[in-house]
């Protein structure tokens, strides 16, 4: 494929007929105020769609972790409008962004983030135990299998290895069938091993059950997981890639600046 | 480094006040209790030796050395006749006393007091604080009392006298009234606690059988030294062979041997003052350190910066100790400051209330307290900056700069304290239950702090697990964040033995010193029982019987709930003359308060004082005979201790041997539910209508001797619990420091929760659950603790003088857990409330 503009999201394109998970519609971030305002998004316009792969890249400073804190309900935003699905995220109060994202959105944390208190199989279920609903088992155990981690559920999270503990994070953002799972940099802390399974692990949670992931990387090797690629820059969406490739994703990084 | 540690002080002043406040609190109270140590001390001595300090000899009889018999008035008139020749001596004071029954104002029936002669010119030693000195017949001036004025008017019984002048003689008793010329200042008045005391000019006094000699007092003629008279008095006294028995002293040195006797009577009393001393040092030095642990902890990352960019290990040490130094002086300077105004508050407070039984006057501000406190609060605060100025700087630089939640949990060291905390615990049980079983106060103490000191270092270990185990039991009553609450409070073992410890220190103390209180009134209510049957007992003064329409007169009155008639006789008990009381065995049991020992005798049985086993060759259960003119009868011997007046045998017995036994003593028992105000009323209500009946009659019973000990209990557990709130604050100060330290570790956690779905109030609910699992685990350890430190505590005190009868405030116990839990509870408040504002952004982007 060849580089398109970004499309305003309202303005859906009947040739790909899939719905959008999650929408920013003009959103603008300033951080500050007066001479000292930064502003971190200028008027970004953009949707992913439903099970798919959605990375989004840039160098450090484009505003990708702004865009996905604004898109998870995590910040507000300065003007203009998020979507997740059918449901306007901007303007909610905190309670009610804090029910969304624990019953409609997964996290998946660059730092890993589990609980240093609870056990593997306790961070897993942490999400749903905090909505107080209960896990279907047959969907718990097939996560389970996938991690891979046989003996270890009862292990705390300072007794697992990086890519074990990520693995952890990622059944945790699975578990509860979020309509969207936000990924920030879910390799940075890993070795390239690591790193591959990791990937690996979020694209087949993609192909094989639908999930949408949205995942913040300034990596090209990790962006060639994705099925789209997203680029930021100075706070603006620059341009994207689909089907990428290592060496597509460079190349359109090198250009980036042009 | 200097530069760099005041630069620090002066850009961090905010972060120190919790340090600084704790340390200006607890050097304060380590200094008001040692100047208030010091003051009550000079207070009573200063009073004490008063009477003799300006006196430039004195010739006495001393209690503590003499051996010989002590010389009756007339020989002591005639050494003072003796004296008075010398011719260094300008005058010569005979201290003469006389007890008396008197009818002060306001009262219509009597209480005990003391007539003194008073001496002339130098030898007055008493102080006038309002009207003027006796000069005529029929004049006194008081110590300050209740309903005392100038120009009020006392009714005085006198003793009957007789030629040996011990006033036990037989006669009429006479009744005078004297009119208070003047009212002295309260130290005057010291030497008499208990009851009233009045001074009369020494004809007067002699006049109404003031025969009692105290000492004689002579003052030097002008040029002629102390010691000079000293030595001219005891050539001139060498050959009389009254006086070989007497000691001659100068005025300094008599009261000096007076304070050295007060002291060894009241070693006890000193050893309380300085155990309390020691405890206020222990509790100080504990707090000050778990503060400052926390504060530093906080900093731990800025430490690590700074050997990241080049500072030295030692440099990085030094610097951490110049900052508490400075800390530590400018607050030890604060402290000593507060600790002396706080005293000054507490004498003043104490000396306008009335009766007051904490002697106090002004503030006796010695070098020793200040010392004290400036070296408590600067050592104990660069020992507790060390431990953490040396963690940090022994962490490699770029380790202490990894996110601290991600920091393992270190274990290393709890194997030492556990087993150190185990090797102090025996000892420290087996010492603190020797004390208390042998009643050594010292022993017990030391005890006390050594298992203190092992609870301590085991609460490392023991605090999470209890946490732990309350966790499980009430988690799931806290839902979710209650879960997350009981894992997070066993999760760093070190941060929460922390702020249990500072809980517990603050809880145990209290808890001690309410339990030890009720303890002493329980062991002291006993002890009072056994010594008077029951709570008023009338009688008459002069001897006589009493009519019986007084026991209906005092059925009538309010808050009596029974009376008793006691009828007398004077009897023969195996040959010896003896008074014997008839007791009711039906009515006693209404009218006595306890009966422990079975004195109640039953018909053909006497009880009687376990002197009477010497002094009557009676053996226990063996026969006794008594016999009234021509009757015998032959009882059983009961042998029921020493507090006993005489014997009792029972009504009919007495009836048997005597028939017209006349009324001797009513008895009387109040309603258990009396403050000490209501309890005074009553008994001015008995004493006002027993002398409508009976003009003679007296008062005693243990209603008196209650209502002062309850009011000595309560107004010194008020001090105390006054001063140790001030050790709860700070353990408080402590919890809120912990919990902040506690959020601003886990920053990120809170981030993360929040991002998965907590809701702010879960979180906050979460910390606040959290705080009061620990602090509910604290409270009920020190609880326990207190408990059995206040039991042991009076019973090394007071074992030595009777039965130690264990009492536990239930209320009051169950009131000072829910006080620290909820201050537990409070203190998280503001901690989680910053937890609840961090945006999950800001925490998780926070690595």
């Amino acid at each position: 494929m060849s580089w398109t503009a970004a499309q305003p999201a309202s303005q859906t394109q009947p040739v790909r007929p899939r719905e959008s998970a999650v929408r920013a519609q003009g959103v603008r971030k300033v951080y500050g105020r007066g001479e000292s305002a930064v502003p971190a998004l200028r008027g970004v316009d953009v949707s992913f769609d439903k099970g798919a792969f959605t990375a989004i890249m840039g160098p450090s400073g484009s505003g990708k972790s702004t865009l996905m804190h604004v898109l998870a309900g995590l910040d507000s935003v300065s003007a203009g409008q998020v979507w997740l699905g059918d449901t306007e995220l901007t303007g909610m109060n905190d309670t009610k962004l804090t029910r969304v994202r624990r019953d409609r959105i997964g996290f998946v944390f660059q730092a890993f983030n589990l609980i240093p208190a609870l056990n593997a199989q306790a961070n897993i279920e942490l999400p749903m135990t905090l909505a107080r609903r209960k896990p279907d088992p047959q969907w718990y155990d097939s996560i389970v299998d996938r991690l891979g981690l046989g003996q270890r559920m009862t292990h705390r999270p300072s007794e697992l290895s990086g890519g074990q503990q990520q693995r952890v994070a990622i059944a945790r953002a699975l578990l509860p069938r979020p309509d969207v799972i936000f990924a920030d940099e879910p390799t940075g802390n890993l070795d390239s091993t690591a790193g591959a399974e990791v990937l690996s692990m979020l694209r087949s949670s993609v192909r094989e059950t639908g999930q949408t992931v949205v995942m913040v990387t300034h990596d090209p090797v990790a962006a060639s997981y994705a099925d789209r690629v997203v680029m930021l820059a100075d706070g603006s969406i620059a341009g994207e890639l689909v089907a990428p490739t290592t060496d597509s994703v460079l190349d359109a990084l090198r250009h980036l600046g042009d | 480094m200097l530069s760099l540690s005041l630069a620090q002080l002066r850009t961090q002043a905010h972060r120190l006040v919790a340090t600084v406040l704790a340390i200006v609190i607890a050097v304060g109270f380590v200094v008001a209790t040692l100047v208030l140590n010091d003051t009550s001390r000079n207070t009573v001595f200063g009073a004490l030796s008063s009477q003799f300090v300006n006196t430039d000899a004195v010739v006495a009889y001393d209690w503590q050395t003499s051996t010989g018999e002590m010389p009756d008035a007339d020989a002591m008139t005639g050494i003072s006749q003796e004296i008075e020749k010398l011719p260094g001596v300008a005058g010569v004071a005979l201290d003469l006393s006389a007890y008396v029954n008197a009818r002060l104002p306001g009262s219509q029936g009597y209480r005990y007091a003391q007539v003194q002669s008073l001496g002339d010119g130098e030898l007055r030693w008493q102080k006038l604080k309002s009207g003027t000195w006796p000069d005529g017949p029929n004049q006194v001036v008081a110590a300050p009392g209740r309903n005392l004025e100038v120009g009020s008017t006392v009714e005085l019984q006198l003793q009957p006298t007789d030629d040996d002048g011990s006033g036990n003689g037989q006669g009429d008793t006479k009744t005078v009234t004297a009119t208070i010329t003047g009212i002295t200042d309260r130290s005057s008045g010291i030497t008499s606690i208990g009851s009233q005391q009045f001074w009369a000019t020494t004809p007067q006094a002699t006049a109404w059988g003031a025969q009692e000699v105290d000492a004689i007092r002579v003052e030097a003629a002008p040029g002629v030294g102390s010691d000079q008279l000293t030595q001219q008095i005891r050539d001139a006294l060498r050959d009389d062979r009254a006086a070989q028995a007497l000691s001659v002293r100068t005025g300094q040195e008599q009261s000096e041997s007076i304070a050295n006797d007060l002291t060894s009577d009241n070693a006890e009393l000193a050893t309380v003052l300085l155990v309390f001393g020691a405890i206020a040092v222990f509790v100080c030095a504990l707090v000050i350190a778990n503060t400052f642990a926390v504060l530093l902890a906080q900093r731990v990352r800025e430490l690590a910066l700074l050997r990241a960019i080049g500072a030295g290990g030692k440099q990085l040490r030094r610097g951490v100790l110049v900052e508490s130094f400075v800390i530590g002086v400018i607050a030890s300077l604060l402290g000593v400051v507060a600790g002396i105004g706080l005293a000054a508050a507490v004498s003043a407070i104490g000396s306008s209330y009335e009766n007051s039984p904490v002697p106090l006057a002004g503030v006796t501000v010695k070098l020793m307290p200040v010392l004290i406190g400036m070296a408590v609060g600067i050592v104990v605060t660069m020992i507790a900056a060390f431990t953490p100025a040396r963690k940090a700087t022994k962490v490699a630089p770029l380790a202490a700069m990894r996110p601290m939640d991600m920091a393992p949990i270190t274990t290393r060291g709890g194997l030492f304290r556990r087993i150190s905390g185990v090797l102090l615990a025996v000892p420290g049980i087996a010492i603190a239950w020797y004390g208390g079983k042998e009643s050594d106060l010292l022993l017990a103490t030391a005890g006390g702090m050594i298992t203190f000191l092992a609870v301590l270092l085991l609460a490392r270990w023991l605090v999470p697990l209890a946490v732990a185990l309350v966790g499980r039991v009430v988690g799931p009553l806290g839902q979710v964040p209650g879960k997350l609450a009981a894992l997070n409070a066993t999760r760093n073992p070190q941060r929460t033995a922390a702020t249990a410890t500072a809980l517990i220190i603050g809880v145990t103390l209290t808890t001690t010193m309410v339990v030890g209180a009720a303890t002493t009134r329980a062991s002291a209510s006993a002890a009072i029982d056994d010594n008077y049957p029951t709570d008023v007992i009338v009688s008459d003064g002069g001897g006589q019987d009493l009519p019986a329409v007084l026991i209906g007169t005092l059925s009538g009155v309010r808050d009596v709930t029974s009376t008793m008639g006691v009828p007398g006789s004077t009897v023969k008990i195996n040959g010896e003359e003896s008074s014997v009381l008839g007791i009711d065995p039906a009515r006693a049991g209404k009218v006595l308060r306890a009966d422990e020992n079975g004195r109640v005798p039953a018909n053909g049985t006497i009880s009687l004082p376990t002197w009477y086993e010497d002094g009557y060759g009676i053996k226990e259960g063996g026969p006794v005979e008594i016999s009234a003119g021509r009757r015998t009868l032959t009882l059983k011997a009961h042998l029921v201790g020493s507090a006993m007046d005489g014997p009792w045998i029972s009504t009919p017995d007495l009836a048997k041997l005597d028939a017209t036994a006349g009324l001797q003593q009513v008895w009387a028992r109040l309603a258990d539910d009396l403050d000490n105000d209501e309890r005074g009323e009553a008994l001015d209500a008995v004493s006002n209508a027993a002398a409508d009946v009976a003009p003679d009659s007296v008062l005693s019973g243990s209603a008196d001797e209650r209502a002062s000990f309850d009011q000595l209990i309560d107004i010194l557990l008020l001090i105390v619990l006054g001063l140790l709130a001030v050790a709860v604050v700070i353990a408080i100060i402590g919890v809120g420091n912990t919990m902040a330290l506690s959020v601003l570790e886990r920053r990120r956690e809170s981030g993360v929760l929040r991002a998965l779905g907590l809701t702010r109030a879960q979180l906050r609910w979460m910390l606040l659950w959290e705080a009061m699992l620990i602090a509910g685990v604290a409270a009920a350890i020190g609880v326990v603790l207190g408990s059995v430190y206040g039991v042991l505590a009076v019973r090394a005190a007071l074992g030595n003088s009777g039965g130690v009868h264990m009492a536990v405030p239930v209320m009051q116990v169950l009131a000072i857990l829910l006080v620290a839990t909820v201050a537990g509870a409070l203190a998280s408040v503001l901690p989680s409330r910053r937890a609840a504002r961090i945006s999950p952004v800001a925490a998780i982007a926070a690595a």
